[in-house]
């Protein structure tokens, strides 16, 4: 077969195209200089990717997952109505406020329960109030992760619960936290030290730290989520802005993440004010 | 064994000569040789000797000096002895001037080359030419050797501007024949000095560690300053001051003896605040602090979390005690 001028020049388009896509996927997974610190990690400085290892690797996200939770919750508004929790929410196990079945939570509550306390009580109640059940739920969480590009992301539960076939990769949650961060009711919640919130009769009330341990320890700290199970082990997206620019960590299977997403942060914000790569 | 030929013992080559006009002699010059058994073709070349200069003496090398000579109408006879590193030698020789323009003589040398005796006899002959400049060999040697320590005097600049000691005073395996600056070592300290007092402060440490990495250490042993002694006071005050980042990087010795006592054994979130920075500073990505399960976790999994793990516990001395 011949070609003629405009299919060779098409080609030759196509084929460069695939060169630089090779050489910046390359590019974006080559540095990595901390290959001690965690199965898997990403270091961006001010949304450019600075550090990565095995960024692109679909591993367990433990409760990184109550990210796109939160986010479909927030999305779905009126944080202002009442969820009655369900037995599902109730039983959930793992982290846990202690909500009971038949309690009556105010949605914005449940969300701050969610994110700053890592709920699983709560999240479980969130997701079957936003859906009606949790099926229904997760295949929204699959819908909206493929609508953000989140090629390697696969939800069976909300709540981040080990589970086959349930993983994403550090590349997706640093692109699902951007999204998160975009809605100022994530936003304002995840760089909170603490919460507390009631039922909608005052009779009981449920105080929680923020899970995050960067939050009020590391300067500059404003999010986002940390997470923990047997099969993910320890997990944590840090975000951190400090003299006009932000540093986002994503750690995945961190033995000490709290130290590592630390010093992580300090050389983002040191190359920021750096002249060339380390 | 290997027989040296001593090609250039005896005879003085005067620069090869520049055809060019001048006030000099230009000779045309034949030599042939004959040593150990081994006759050398003879060889032609055109040199530039100065006006005036006596034949014999254009027949000797620079290193070598003419003992006496004696002359008898249009013959001379000398001897000579001549003297290169450690070979020595000495010769006579015979000079026959034919008219004004040319001359023919013999020379015959024994002594040391290269460590090996060696016996000689050379042949010589040479018709003027012309005129020519002469340039003095020794004047171009002297200039070679003032363009080299020239050069070598920019290196040693050079040295003493990066702070790299070896050239001056050896070490790392530097042969002796490679100290080239060692009479430069005075200059070298003063620099070392002049650049340790910048390095008394904070700023001025951090600019000249990034100027000159950790070889101004090196540097300032070699002239006998103990870099702790530079160190140390700013070690002193990064730890007065909590500059973190200044001691990690810098001093190793005072940021173990914190480390140790704020950091180890200690989990993120039950180091004392004011020790968080030093204890990620000093720990960093390589932290491995024994310490108990972290009490912070936000555990996903299904029913083992703490709460989980104590009811499983408790059923289970339940049904042990049959309570």
């Amino acid at each position: 077969m011949r070609l003629n001028i405009g299919q060779a020049f098409g080609l030759v388009r196509l084929l460069v195209g695939a060169t630089l896509v090779v050489l910046v996927s390359s590019a974006r997974a080559q540095v990595d200089p901390f290959p001690e610190i965690a199965r898997a990690y990403l270091v961006e400085l001010d949304g450019a990717p600075l550090w990565a290892r095995h960024a692109d690797e679909a591993l367990a996200p433990a409760s990184l997952t109550k990210l796109m939770t939160a986010l479909l919750a927030a999305e779905a508004g009126a944080a202002d109505q009442i969820v009655t929790v369900d037995d599902d929410a109730a039983a959930e196990t793992g982290s846990r406020i202690g909500l009971r079945a038949g309690d009556r939570v105010r949605a914005g509550d449940l969300l701050a329960a969610t994110l700053i306390g890592s709920a699983n009580d709560a999240c479980g109640a969130l997701a079957d109030w936003v859906a009606g059940s949790r099926q229904a739920f997760v295949e929204r969480m699959n819908r909206r992760a493929a609508a953000l590009g989140l090629s390697k992301t696969a939800f069976t539960n909300p709540c981040g619960h080990d589970a086959p076939g349930h993983l994403s990769t550090a590349n997706d949650l640093a692109a699902l936290a951007a999204e998160a961060m975009k809605v100022t009711a994530i936003a304002s919640l995840v760089k909170r030290i603490d919460g507390e919130i009631a039922t909608v009769d005052g009779t009981r009330r449920f105080r929680f730290d923020n899970r995050n341990a960067l939050i009020g320890r590391y300067p500059g700290a404003v999010g986002v989520k940390s997470g923990f199970t047997a099969r993910a082990g320890k997990c944590v997206i840090a975000l951190a802005r400090r003299d006009g620019h932000s540093a986002l960590v994503v750690l995945l299977n961190a033995p000490d993440r709290w130290w590592t997403a630390h010093a992580l942060l300090d050389r983002a914000f040191a190359h920021a004010g750096a002249p060339s790569v380390p | 064994m290997r027989k040296t030929v001593p090609a250039i013992a005896v005879l003085l080559l005067p620069l090869v000569c520049q055809a060019a006009p001048g006030q000099d002699e230009q000779w045309e010059t034949t030599m042939s040789m004959e040593t150990e058994g081994m006759t050398m073709p003879p060889m032609t070349q055109t040199v530039c000797t100065p006006k005036g200069a006596k034949t014999e003496n254009r027949m000797l090398d620079r290193n070598c000096r003419m003992l006496d000579s004696k002359q008898s109408g249009n013959k001379s006879t000398f001897r000579f002895a001549c003297e290169e590193g450690a070979d020595k030698w000495t010769g006579t020789g015979e000079m026959e001037r034919i008219g004004s323009d040319a001359y023919r003589g013999t020379m015959n040398a024994s002594g040391t080359r290269d460590g090996q005796p060696f016996t000689m006899k050379m042949n010589v002959s040479g018709k003027r030419k012309g005129t020519c400049t002469y340039e003095d060999p020794r004047r171009k040697v002297d200039e070679l050797m003032a363009q080299r320590q020239a050069m070598m005097a920019k290196e040693c600049d050079g040295m003493i501007e990066q702070l790299q000691p070896g050239v001056f005073f050896g070490g790392n395996g530097l042969p002796d024949d490679a100290l080239v600056c060692k009479d430069r070592q005075a200059d070298f300290c003063a620099k070392v000095a002049s650049v340790t007092a910048g390095m008394r402060d904070v700023n001025g440490y951090t600019a000249a560690k990034e100027k000159y990495g950790d070889t101004w250490r090196e540097a300032a042993k070699a002239c006998g300053t103990d870099p702790a002694s530079v160190t140390g006071p700013l070690c002193g005050s990064a730890v007065t001051g909590r500059n973190w980042q200044f001691l990690a990087a810098n001093c190793p010795d005072e940021a173990a003896t914190l480390r140790k006592e704020n950091c180890t054994g200690r989990t993120y979130t039950s180091v004392a605040a004011d020790f968080r920075e030093l204890c990620a500073a000093v720990g960093g990505l390589s932290y491995t602090a024994q310490r108990p399960s972290t009490s912070n976790t936000d555990t996903t999994d299904t029913g083992k979390g703490l709460t989980d793990k104590l009811k499983e516990g408790a059923g289970k001395l339940r049904k042990f005690l049959k309570f």
